[in-house]
This record gives C-alpha cells, sequence and structure tokens, in this order.
C-alpha cells in the first residue's frame, strides 16, 4: 500500500522542486538586473557630479581672475606711487594670464550646446574687456603723464563689457545647475522607476511561485485522490475476488469430502461381497475365476487407499492452524521408534539433530515427518541396512530442516513431479503408496509458509530438505 | 433375549447385510433391530410411531448408530438420546465410514460411548465387529436402569 502512494509523492516532490527552482532563478534575476541597473546609476550620477564640480570650480575662478585683472587696472589707475602702480600692473597681468588658462580648461570640458552658447558669450565679453583694457594700457605706456583720470571712461566700457562675460558666466552657472538636477531627477526616476521594476517582478515571481506551489499541490491531491480511489477499487476487487477463491476453494474441498466418503459405501459393498463371494464359492470356482474375485477385492482395497488419501490431503487444507513451539527434534525420535517397531524385520540405524525447536502446528508437523521417515525406510528397503539422519543446516542464514536416506533414490529429472499429487517415480508394488505423501507434505510446509525440495542421487539416497519461516 | 437387543441405526442396506453377516459371523447371536433413519430408530427408542406400545423399559444394549442418516442425522438422534432419561445412559457406538476430526469430536461431545470406522476389508470388518461386541456384549457391565412407575 505505502509503495503504491509514494510514486505521486515523489512526482509531487520534484513538480515543487521544479516551480521553487523558477522563482528561485526569477528572483536571482531580478536582483542581478536592479544591482546592474542602480550601478549604472551610480556611474552616471557620480559622472555628473565630477563634471558639475570641476566646471563650477572654473567658473568661480574665471570670475575671480577677471575680478582681480580688473581691481589691478583700477588700481594702476588710482595709484600715485608708481611702486604700487607696478604692483597693481603685475597682478592685472598674473590674473588676466590666469583667466586664459582657466578658459581654455573649461572650454575642453563636456558642455552642452546651451552651455556652449553662453560660454561663447562670456569668451566675447572678456575678450572685448581685454580689447578695451589693453589699449587703455598702450596709452598709458605711450604717454605716461596722461592724467589717469581721464582714462576712467575708457576703464569703466571695459567693466560694461566685462559684466556681459560675468552674466554670461553666471547663465552659464544656472544652464548647469539646471542640467545637474536634471540629471540628478532622472536618475531618481531611474531609481524610483527600477524599484518599481523590481517590486513588480518580485510581486511577478512570488505569485508565480504560488502559482506553481498551488497547481503543484492541486495536481498532487488530484492524483492522491484518484489513486485512493483506485486502491480502494483494487481493494475491493482482492477482497471480492478473495471470497469468491475461499468460496470456491471451499466447496471444492466439501465436494472432495462428501466424494469420498460417498465412494465409500458402494466399495466396502463390492470388496466386502467380492471377500464373502470368495469364502462362500471357494470350493465351486476354479483358480481362474478365483483369481479374477480377488483381482476385484483387491483393486477395491487400492481403490480405498486412494480415498483414504484424498481425504487426508483435503483434511489439511481444511485443518486450523495452531502455531505452537515444536521440537522436531522429539517428534523425529518418536516416530523413529514407532517406524522402528512397525518394520521390525529391517535393520535401521536413526541419527537424530537434539535440541531442533521450531514454532508450528503440532499435528500438521508431526504428519509431515511420518511422511519422509516413512518414505526413507519404503525407498531404502533393498538396502541391508537402512540409515536416516535428521538434522538442520543453513542456508543464506535461514535454517533447512533435512531428513536423509541411502535408499533407492530416484532420477532428478523429474524431482519437480515429486510433490504433485498422484503422481509416483515408482511402480505400484514396490512403494505400495498412492502417491499422496509428499503431495502433503508439500501442503504442510506450504501451510506454514515454508518450501521443500529434494536431492537425489539413483543408488544412493536421497535428501528431503524444508524450511519453517519463523513467522509466516 | 429380548433384554439383550442390538439397534442397529443404518440406511444402507448393503453395510447393513455386512453388519449382520459379521454379526452372525462371530456368532453374536444376539437380536437385532434394524432402523433404516434417525427417525425410526427414535420411534423404536421411545415407543413410538411404528413402534407405538413397545415397552421402552426394555432398551437395546448397545446402539450402534451410523452418522449419515435420511431425515434425523446420526448425531441428532444422540442428542435426543442423552436429552431423554430413559435413554441418557444407553451405551451408543458411533459405526460409520466418517474419519473427520470433526465427527468424531462431535460425537464424543454429544455423549458417544465408542467410535468406530467401518472398514472397507471385510476381514478387518468381522474382526472390528468382534471386538466391538466382545467389548459392549459380554465385558461392559451396563448401568442398571432405572424403571419407570
Amino acid at each position: 500500500m505505502n509503495d503504491v502512494l509514494s510514486v505521486p509523492k515523489t512526482a509531487g516532490r520534484r513538480h515543487l522542486v521544479i516551480g521553487f527552482a523558477t522563482v528561485l532563478t526569477l528572483m536571482v534575476g531580478v536582483t542581478g538586473y536592479t544591482l546592474l541597473r542602480l550601478s549604472t546609476i551610480n556611474d552616471q550620477l557620480s559622472a555628473v557630479v565630477n563634471v558639475h564640480n570641476v566646471k563650477n570650480e572654473l567658473v568661480a575662478d574665471l570670475r575671480d581672475a577677471m575680478r582681480q585683472r580688473q581691481l589691478g587696472l583700477r588700481d594702476m589707475l588710482l595709484v600715485d606711487d608708481p611702486f604700487e602702480r607696478d604692483e597693481a600692473w603685475q597682478r592685472h597681468m598674473l590674473a588676466a594670464s590666469r583667466f586664459m588658462t582657466t578658459r581654455q580648461k573649461l572650454a575642453k570640458m563636456p558642455m552642452s550646446d546651451q552651455e556652449r552658447i553662453a560660454f561663447d558669450a562670456m569668451t566675447k565679453g572678456a575678450t572685448d574687456g581685454a580689447v578695451i583694457q589693453r589699449k587703455l594700457l598702450q596709452q598709458l605706456d605711450l604717454d605716461q603723464q596722461i592724467p589717469r583720470r581721464a582714462l576712467l571712461p575708457a576703464f569703466h566700457t571695459a567693466l560694461n563689457a566685462q559684466d556681459a562675460a560675468f552674466t554670461a558666466m553666471n547663465n552659464l552657472s544656472v544652464i548647469q545647475k539646471k542640467a545637474a538636477r536634471e540629471v540628478a531627477e532622472g536618475a531618481q526616476q531611474a531609481f524610483r522607476q527600477t524599484m518599481a521594476a523590481t517590486l513588480f517582478l518580485v510581486m511577478g515571481a512570488v505569485l508565480m511561485g504560488g502559482l506553481v506551489a498551488w497547481s503543484v499541490l492541486r495536481r498532487d491531491q488530484k492524483m492522491r485522490s484518484a489513486l485512493q480511489v483506485y486502491q480502494n477499487q483494487l481493494q475491493n476487487l482482492v477482497q471480492e475476488r478473495t471470497a469468491e477463491l475461499l468460496n470456491a476453494n471451499s466447496e471444492l474441498e466439501s465436494y472432495s469430502y462428501s466424494l469420498a466418503h460417498d465412494l465409500n459405501a458402494p466399495l466396502r459393498a463390492i470388496t466386502s461381497y467380492s471377500q464373502i463371494l470368495e469364502e462362500d464359492a471357494k470350493e465351486k470356482l476354479d483358480p481362474g475365476e478365483l483369481d479374477s474375485l480377488q483381482r476385484i477385492t483387491r483393486a477395491g482395497q487400492v481403490m480405498n487407499r486412494l480415498i483414504e488419501d484424498i481425504l487426508k490431503l483435503s483434511r489439511i487444507t481444511r485443518s486450523g492452524f495452531h502455531r505452537e513451539p515444536v521440537s522436531l527434534s522429539e517428534l523425529v525420535k518418536s516416530q523413529a521408534t514407532r517406524l522402528s517397531s512397525l518394520y521390525t524385520e529391517r535393520e535401521i540405524r536413526w541419527q537424530i539433530a537434539e535440541n531442533i525447536l521450531v514454532s508450528g502446528d503440532s499435528l500438521l508437523l508431526t504428519l509431515l515427518l511420518e511422511h519422509l521417515l516413512e518414505n526413507a525406510i519404503r525407498f531404502s528397503r533393498d538396502k541391508p541396512r537402512t540409515e536416516i539422519q535428521f538434522g538442520v543446516e543453513q542456508q543464506d542464514g535461514a535454517p533447512v530442516y533435512f531428513v536423509k536416506d541411502n535408499g533407492c533414490g530416484f532420477d532428478m529429472r523429474y524431482a519437480d513431479r515429486l510433490f504433485t499429487a498422484f503422481q509416483r517415480l515408482h511402480g505400484e508394488d514396490f512403494t505400495s503408496g498412492t502417491g499422496v505423501g509428499l503431495a502433503m507434505v508439500q501442503r504442510i510446509v506450504q501451510r506454514h509458509g515454508g518450501r521443500v525440495w529434494a536431492e537425489s542421487e539413483l543408488g544412493v539416497g536421497s535428501v528431503f530438505f524444508f524450511t519453517l519461516p519463523e513467522s509466516h | 433375549m429380548s433384554d439383550n437387543v442390538i439397534l442397529l441405526v443404518e440406511d444402507n442396506p448393503d453395510d447393513e447385510a455386512l453388519t449382520l453377516r459379521a454379526l452372525k459371523k462371530n456368532n453374536i447371536l444376539n437380536e437385532v433391530v434394524v432402523a433404516r433413519d434417525g427417525e425410526e430408530a427414535l420411534d423404536y427408542l421411545f415407543g413410538t410411531g411404528k413402534y407405538e406400545g413397545r415397552d421402552t423399559s426394555i432398551q437395546p444394549q448397545v446402539i450402534l448408530l451410523d452418522l449419515q442418516l435420511p431425515k434425523l442425522s446420526g448425531l441428532e438422534v444422540l442428542k435426543r438420546l442423552r436429552e431423554d432419561q430413559r435413554t441418557v445412559l444407553q451405551p451408543v457406538v458411533i459405526l460409520t465410514t466418517s474419519s473427520e476430526e470433526t465427527d468424531i469430536m462431535d460425537s464424543y461431545t454429544h455423549g458417544a460411548n465408542s467410535y468406530i470406522r467401518k472398514p472397507v476389508d471385510f476381514n478387518q470388518f468381522i474382526d472390528a465387529v468382534k471386538q466391538l461386541g466382545l467389548y459392549w456384549l459380554v465385558l461392559n457391565e451396563a448401568p442398571v436402569r432405572r424403571r419407570e412407575i
């Protein structure tokens, strides 16, 4: 029953495993995708931040440089001390060169179109202012005595031009901030999207896992209930068939029983009346007639034995079975005593192993040994001394009991016919048995759940083996 | 003589003749009353039916009872005998074909005194009847009958 049930269990388990493997794979996929996506966003974001910072610094530097340039020039115009004026000129020139290098650095940075426009506007404003400033400085160089205040209007014109550059720089900052914000917003959105996608996928995976598990369980349930139905049907069928079989068997047994009984009365009449006739008409009959009459009697006696044996055989099957501890050694010993007194004219040597204990029906086992031992004696009657051995040996870890004789033996080719009822391997006069004995032996051993077999060598002897499992 | 009647309950005429012959062979010359079924046997024993008016104080010395009988079976007859005060102690020998353990056990349980299987060989049958006659008609002391008042 368990074997039958275990089949869908493993199938269900396999489905579950497949289902969970699918879910697990999906989860791993989703996690991988999410990590990849997030790291991409991170990279993008840090790149943007880096560029933005550098550009911001550069723009601030540019602003400072231009402011220093303006301050340097203004001091040159306002300060009278020639030493201080020279120092202001140097500041102005340094700031101009710093502006140039920083501007070149910024020009190399990646920029959007808008940034580029603002950058160009800044360059133009700066260049315009620088041109005016350069002219102003040339005038100062040409005419050392020119009143400085007269140059202030040109100075202011340069400031105005540079204001445009400042505005462009502010624009650049604003654009950059905006771009950075856009990138950040994009990254945030991408992050949210990724999160949503991940959540969606996880939910999908869980849902799918659930679905798989549910379908597997449902299928398992279905298979189980279907199997239960089959099993019940099968059980019912087995019960029905067993009942039918038992019925048929017991009918057959009672049939053979009553048949044997009914045959007995007419048989008794045939045998007895031919005996009576023989006695009454002995004088009147010639030897031939007398022989015929005696043949009728003998045939009747043979038939009687057959009927007796059929009854015995059916009785073994019909009788109850009472398991108890039985000493086979003691049973063999008592049979040996009985048989020795029955066959006084024979020299029989018994060799009986001690303390062989089994569990079985003592009446049936007595009958079993009776047959095996009597067989051993009957088939060794041509030997001057009969040797019969009873013992036990281990075969495949289980005890095997045996009865061994030194009789005429039988041809192993017919070994399978030995235990069939009414099959004999010897002529009638030799064994004077009906061929039921070994069939009975087999039935008795089978009722104990055991096995019986024989080995033999013609003219040397036979060994009959049987097993009696401990529990049956 | 009538005090030593043998009641043979046997439906098979062949077996009946064989039994009578076996008795004769053994010089058992008691009167043999034959009942051919269980009912007839009870009629004889209780003085009813065909045996109406028989003196039931006189009962057979031994009853040879077959088990397979028409109408009432041998066991049924035995049961009725043991239920009745007049026949409760009556020696009953079951003389039958059956050697079934259950038949033997049932017979003794219902109060049979002896159980003998009819041998198929006539010589063995004569021998069995000889032993039977010797035991139940000669050696065995029958219980003292309670006479009806």
